[in-house]
């Protein structure tokens, strides 16, 4: 097809329709987050030498694992429009079958079976917010009920140790190379994997589109059920790994092992959102938001700073970080409630 | 101000952080008075639209309703002044009943459903609306909902009433009923603000009509200077000849859909065709059964009968199918159906064809972007920025988005519903002559439309359906703007 012959002339609001906000409140929108990051982590690194060291570093990256995979996970599902409520349990579920399977087959094989019982739960899930017609938080509340009874029920309520013997398990989450864990090391990995899912595959765009217009997609002729459900899959499969990961750090599955990272996960996933201004969740800006949470919590540890004023801090950053950004983003209609 | 004068608008601006849309609008609305607001998407209506109903507020200048100073700060400012809207999209409570929904904010403390009901039934009495007052307001036809809007805003005293774009979703007949709705309102002295992008509407309905370009009051018309030539002049800034085109016939012999006794719930068993390069036009009252084609062709509704393209029976259960086989489906309702606002256009466009544009497997940028960069030049399509979020684009160019997004899957057969509802005038032509080009190609095209200069424009042959059958088929010729209309109402009185 040959260029149509521009007729029209274009109208000024058309021209500049883009963007009519003031540099600078742009420039706050996309680096605003970031630069509360830089700031901190300046504040910190002045106050503290120990801060800024090879092995504090690999220090926050070590804790933070298990968090930085559930939120990477639920960034698939919340850019995908729904919720997933059931991914500390889903962690806890993996441990234990994790744990209960390498005595009987190994622990190569336990962990691929851990994967795919969590991938199970992922496809269940998404099978109840699609066919089933559940919404997001109500069918993945009933899933974490479920799963919780299941926990119990597989635990009997005790932990559940892994042998000593199993040492390429226990290499996973307790080795490392001079100062730096192989956990830590690790966690980049599965980050590019979820990155490159998220940017560099269809995967990751379908999933957006569904998100963004479900029904525009549905038109497109995209399967939007597949990617709904495709998006639960993976939130549960990063949730495997976090599983798997825990029970190798400590040796052991704990009955409630994974079930206090849901809320944190939340609340980096929507810190994550406000980063680079995209205004809708992505893995990097997850990843940074994890790395924010654990960077306040080790540096002020370090200070001695009490815990709870720790959870006052993590809250006003959250509330302020998100409420900023839907401030500077401001849409002429504020509707939506959920 | 005079006498007369319900509302008076002086040197109204408004900029967005510099950014200035509305650059010192004076105007007046009379009491009683219905008020054309006419000019391209980006000219300022709906800004001023929403200053009026105090969703913005002004960067200066002044409103004055009844002599006193409107600070429109809110809707509930805007309300209590007496100024109020119905939006495209009637905006009703669709779980609740027509009574609830009308009585909305002025209900007694102590909920009685049947007093309400008889509350209401009297108020759509007294305006001459035959609605049940019982009914859920979701099951409401298209036509309905808005008119039980504007019953709500009457019910509510208000003194002037915007409506914007009340006619896209209706049917002629349907547009007949509201707009005797609205002559009822003007005798009871109410000011009625008209925005519509068809201008014989106006000259029917409006007593005067202010034509706005580029953020400025270009002329008040009288009703009887009202022109078709000289409004286009007036809001384009160019010759309205400009506007017409027309189809060269494009059409080739191979058939390149052919259906068979096509039924479902709506639609009388049918037959159609469409040639390689022939744009179709099917036309009728809307509900008469011609979107019942565009989506079993869609795969949007269950039906029963044949479909085969380029001789092979093919069967459709949802879009992908229809898209599978051939088939691509421009919607009109592009904001809720076809873009995904929060995407660039470039990720818009390569939605369809994103297994076509990967390398090694991966979606890389920099191909996303070339194929958005092709596209927009393609379709000329304003500004040229395939990075740019879909919202921020007017609706002309996002309708060549939603085009853009099949261009480069080749379909064999493009079915476009409306493709010109809700874009201005000066993007309209640009539409055309894209579809004409598509024909051109060898594509053949299902125009679904209810312009009828549009289908007399583009079609080589017009269909049309009401009451769910086929009432006439022959080639554009055989037609013109009158006796297209008569076959339009023609079914209303079957």
């Amino acid at each position: 097809m040959t260029t149509v012959t521009n007729a029209a002339t274009p109208s000024r609001s058309e021209a500049a329709g883009q963007d009519k906000t003031h540099p600078f409140v742009r420039f706050l929108r996309v680096w605003g987050t970031i630069l509360v990051i830089a700031a901190v982590a300046i504040g910190f690194s002045i106050a503290s030498p120990y801060f800024l060291t090879v092995s504090n570093l690999n220090n926050i990256i070590f804790s933070m694992f298990t968090c930085a995979l559930l939120s990477i996970g639920l960034t698939y599902v919340v850019a995908a429009g729904s919720f997933d409520l059931s991914i500390g349990t889903t962690v806890t579920t993996a441990s234990i079958v994790c744990a209960l399977c390498i005595p009987v087959v190994g622990a190569p094989m336990a962990i691929v079976i851990a994967l795919l019982v969590s991938m199970l739960i992922g496809f269940i899930n998404g099978a109840l917010v699609t066919w089933f017609r559940i919404s997001g938080i109500v069918g993945t509340i009933g899933v974490m009920f479920l799963l919780e009874g299941v926990n119990q029920y597989l635990t009997g309520g005790y932990q559940i140790a892994v042998g000593y013997d199993e040492t390429f398990f226990r290499w996973l989450g307790q080795g490392r190379y001079g100062m730096i864990a192989v956990k830590s090391i690790l966690l980049f990995v599965f980050f590019a994997i979820a990155y490159v899912i998220a940017n560099r595959l269809r995967t990751g765009h379908y999933i957006n589109a569904v998100g963004d217009n479900p029904l525009a997609a549905y038109y497109s002729g995209i399967p939007v059920y597949r990617w709904v459900i495709v998006s639960f899959v993976l939130s549960a499969f990063f949730c495997g790994i976090a599983g798997i990961f825990l029970a190798a750090t400590s040796s052991s599955a704990q009955p409630t092992g994974g079930a206090g990272y849901l809320l944190e996960a939340f609340a980096a996933v929507f810190l994550g959102a406000t980063i680079l201004g995209k205004g809708k969740p992505h893995v990097l800006g997850t990843l940074l938001g994890v790395f924010f949470l654990y960077m306040v919590s080790n540096g002020m540890t370090q200070f001695g700073i009490d815990s709870s004023a720790r959870k006052l801090f993590n809250g006003v950053v959250l509330l302020v970080a998100v409420g900023a950004n839907a401030f500077l983003n401001k849409e002429e209609l504020h509707l939506k409630f959920i | 101000m005079s006498q007369q004068d319900f509302l008076e608008i002086r040197g109204l601006h408004k900029d967005f952080s510099g950014v200035q849309v509305l650059k010192g609008i004076d105007l007046a609305f009379h009491r009683g008075e219905i008020h054309a607001l006419l000019g391209e998407n980006g000219a300022g209506k709906s800004t001023l639209i929403k200053i009026l109903t105090g969703v913005y507020s002004a960067s200066s200048g002044e409103i004055i309703v009844e002599g006193n100073a409107f600070h429109g700060h809110s809707p509930k400012a805007a309300n209590d002044a007496g100024l109020g809207a119905v939006y495209q999209d009637a905006e009703l409570a669709w779980n609740m009943s027509v009574a609830e929904n009308l009585l909305l904010g002025s209900e007694r403390r102590w909920i009685d459903r049947r007093a309400m009901e008889k509350e209401a039934k009297a108020i759509l009495t007294r305006i001459g609306l035959d609605i049940d007052p019982s009914a859920r307001a979701g099951s409401l036809t298209a036509a309905q909902m808005q008119m039980l809007t504007l019953a709500t805003l009457f019910h509510r005293k208000f003194k002037l009433i915007i409506l914007d774009e009340p006619t896209a979703r209706l049917s002629g007949r349907e547009s007949e009923l509201l707009f005797e709705l609205i002559r009822r309102f003007k005798a009871e002295g109410l000011t009625i603000v008209y925005i519509s992008h068809r201008l014989n509407e106006v000259k029917l309905l409006c007593d005067r009509a202010t034509i706005l370009r580029d953020g400025k009051v270009v002329q008040t018309l009288q009703r009887e200077e009202i022109d078709e030539a000289l409004v286009t002049r007036l809001m384009v800034n160019r010759s309205a000849s400009d506007l017409v085109i027309s189809n060269p016939g494009l059409a080739t012999d191979g058939i390149a859909l052919d259906v068979r006794g096509l039924t479902t719930s709506k639609l009388a068993s049918t037959d159609l065709y469409v040639k390689r390069g022939e744009i179709l036009g099917i036309t009728g009252p809307i509900g008469g059964g011609m979107e019942q084609i565009e989506k079993a062709l869609s795969g949007l509704v269950a039906y029963q009968g044949q479909i085969s393209m380029d001789g092979r029976a093919v069967t459709f259960s949802s879009p992908s199918d229809a898209l599978a086989a051939g088939i691509a489906l421009i919607p009109e309702d592009r904001r809720k159906q076809a873009l995904f606002p929060n995407l660039s256009m470039a990720e818009n466009v390569s939605l369809p064809v994103l297994g076509r544009l990967l390398r090694f497997g991966l979606v890389l940028k920099s191909a996303l972007l070339g194929h958005g960069r092709e596209i927009v030049n393609q379709l000329s399509v304003h500004p040229a920025a395939p990075a740019t979020k879909m919202r921020y684009f007017s609706g002309g160019n996002q309708q060549k988005a939603v085009i853009g997004k099949w261009l480069k899957r080749q379909q064999k057969v493009y079915i476009f519903s409306e493709p010109t509802s809700g874009v201005d005038v000066g993007a309209i032509r640009q539409i055309y002559e894209i579809m004409l080009k598509m024909a051109e190609n060898g594509a053949a095209i299902i125009l679904i439309s209810t312009s009828f200069n549009e289908l007399l424009s583009l079609s080589e042959r017009i269909m049309v359906v009401h009451s769910g059958k086929v009432a006439a088929e022959a080639p554009r010729s055989a037609f013109d703007r009158d006796s297209l209309l008569a076959a339009t109402l023609a079914s209303g009185s079957a």
